[in-house]
């Protein structure tokens, strides 16, 4: 019985494939035999790390089209391979490219698509989704009912990215070509430089809610993220008061994180924010209300104060590592 | 149509021919609120209703019957237990270093 080909549409970031690609790839690499899609200028390792990765196989275009020209001509190249190949499963990044992609092929193919996926696996045929609603209170199972490839937009952090090397094994393919697929077109690329970690490959990520009552008042958990080498994170709350910016918010309208330690400071723990950090490993809490939602969250958590006790812990810190 | 689109890394600057679709993130723009007149005006405004038919479609194309994706089954997430919680006596800070040393963060 032929095993079930898993395909995954591979980014790259900073020269690397990106740790959505790499965690798509392992589970794809348990489900069935798992493949990945490659488009667009890539270093030389590229396709070996993602064998390295479980990939079986990659299908490679390397042409610039892919890079100068969004979401047309991936569509283009994808369907045909999809048409030629028939994959059981197709699985794409919660990115802005993945998104975008999804979007257009299953109109395309008129197949649907199911997005947010926390889980899956084969089924009767098709596919079984698992996504968490109502801010990951509840579970809902899905399955698309049109025949052909399933496709599915994996949420960030399902799965654990693991070693697993195959054979290097690439399929050339040719490149998009046509005139009519260059219709949104790359001008500039502008990378805001960030300090310190990324919010979503943070180990420990402090975060502030509206407990933390102003702008300025954010610096101490910058000042507590500095010394133990996390990344700063916010609620929507802070955002919407303008003390941080949208690239910190963290929940369902924001990132997704899912570090060693996440640190609620000042959060109430909403239900929408918990969607965005309920499966961090460890959560510590510090807020005065000790009715407040996100205690029954917490692994470990202090009612008090926070503007005492941050400072208090930034201190006994810097004395525990002698800085 | 020219767009900063955001990215992972920042954000990229588009130019799209038109006719085009555009989705648009939230906290990109600050709402106006209605002025009094806008008020009074929106009750005079047109508002076109239109059927499945209207725009040459089949019943079966659409809703629940159209849907590409079903829903089979709901269930309550496993819940994730809690843990201790101190009231601060201003030994609060100490007891979160410990539990960060347990754990090897510190």
């Amino acid at each position: 019985m032929a095993v079930d080909k898993i395909w995954v549409f591979a980014e790259s970031a900073e020269g690397k494939p990106t740790t959505a690609t790499l965690e798509m790839l392992t589970k794809a690499a348990e489900v069935g035999k798992a493949e990945a899609i490659l488009l667009g200028p890539a270093p030389d390792d590229a396709a070996q790390m993602l064998a390295k990765h479980g990939a079986s196989k990659v299908y490679r275009a390397a042409d610039a089209i892919y890079r100068d020209y969004l979401t047309l001509p991936a569509a283009d190249t994808v369907a045909g391979l999809i048409e030629k190949h028939k994959p059981a499963v197709l699985l794409f990044a919660s990115s802005y490219t993945g998104r975008d992609l999804v979007a257009n092929l299953s109109a395309r193919l008129d197949c649907g698509a199911i997005t947010d996926v926390g889980d899956f696996q084969l089924k009767d045929g098709s596919v079984e989704a698992t996504i968490p609603a109502l801010g990951a209170s509840y579970q809902n199972i899905s399955t698309l009912v049109r025949p052909g490839t399933k496709l599915l937009v994996v949420r960030p952090k399902s799965f654990e990215p693991k070693l697993n090397e195959q054979p290097v094994n690439v399929e050339e393919v040719s490149a998009a070509a046509a005139e009519g697929l260059r219709k949104v077109q790359m001008k500039d690329r502008v990378v805001v430089k960030r300090e310190g970690p990324s919010l979503e490959g943070a180990k420990i990520v402090i975060s502030g809610g509206r407990g933390l009552k102003g702008e300025e008042q954010f610096a101490i958990l910058k000042e507590l993220a500095d010394v133990l080498g996390g990344a700063v994170g916010a609620s929507r709350a802070a955002v919407d008061a303008g003390w941080v910016p949208y690239a910190m918010q963290i929940g369902q309208t924001g990132k997704t994180v899912k570090p060693d330690v996440y640190f609620a400071i000042g959060i109430s723990g909403a239900v929408q924010h918990l969607s965005g950090m309920k499966t961090s490993k460890y959560i510590v809490t510090i807020n005065k209300d000790p009715e407040a939602p996100i205690f029954q969250y917490s692994d470990f958590g202090i009612v008090g104060d926070l503007f005492k006790v941050v400072p208090q812990l930034i201190e006994e810190i810097k004395k525990r590592k002698g800085l | 149509m020219k767009i900063q689109r955001q990215t992972e890394a920042g954000y990229d600057i588009v130019e799209a021919s038109l006719p085009a679709v555009a989705s648009v993130t939230a906290g990109v723009v600050e709402p106006r609120y209605p002025s009094f007149k806008g008020i009074m005006a929106a009750k005079s405004k047109p508002v076109d209703q239109v059927t499945v038919a209207d725009l040459g479609l089949d019943a079966s194309q659409v809703g629940w019957a159209g849907a590409r994706q079903e829903i089979t089954n709901v269930a309550q997430a496993p819940a994730r237990q809690a843990g201790e919680k101190f009231e601060d006596d201003g030994t609060g800070a100490e007891k979160v270093v410990a539990f960060l040393e347990n754990l090897k963060v510190v």
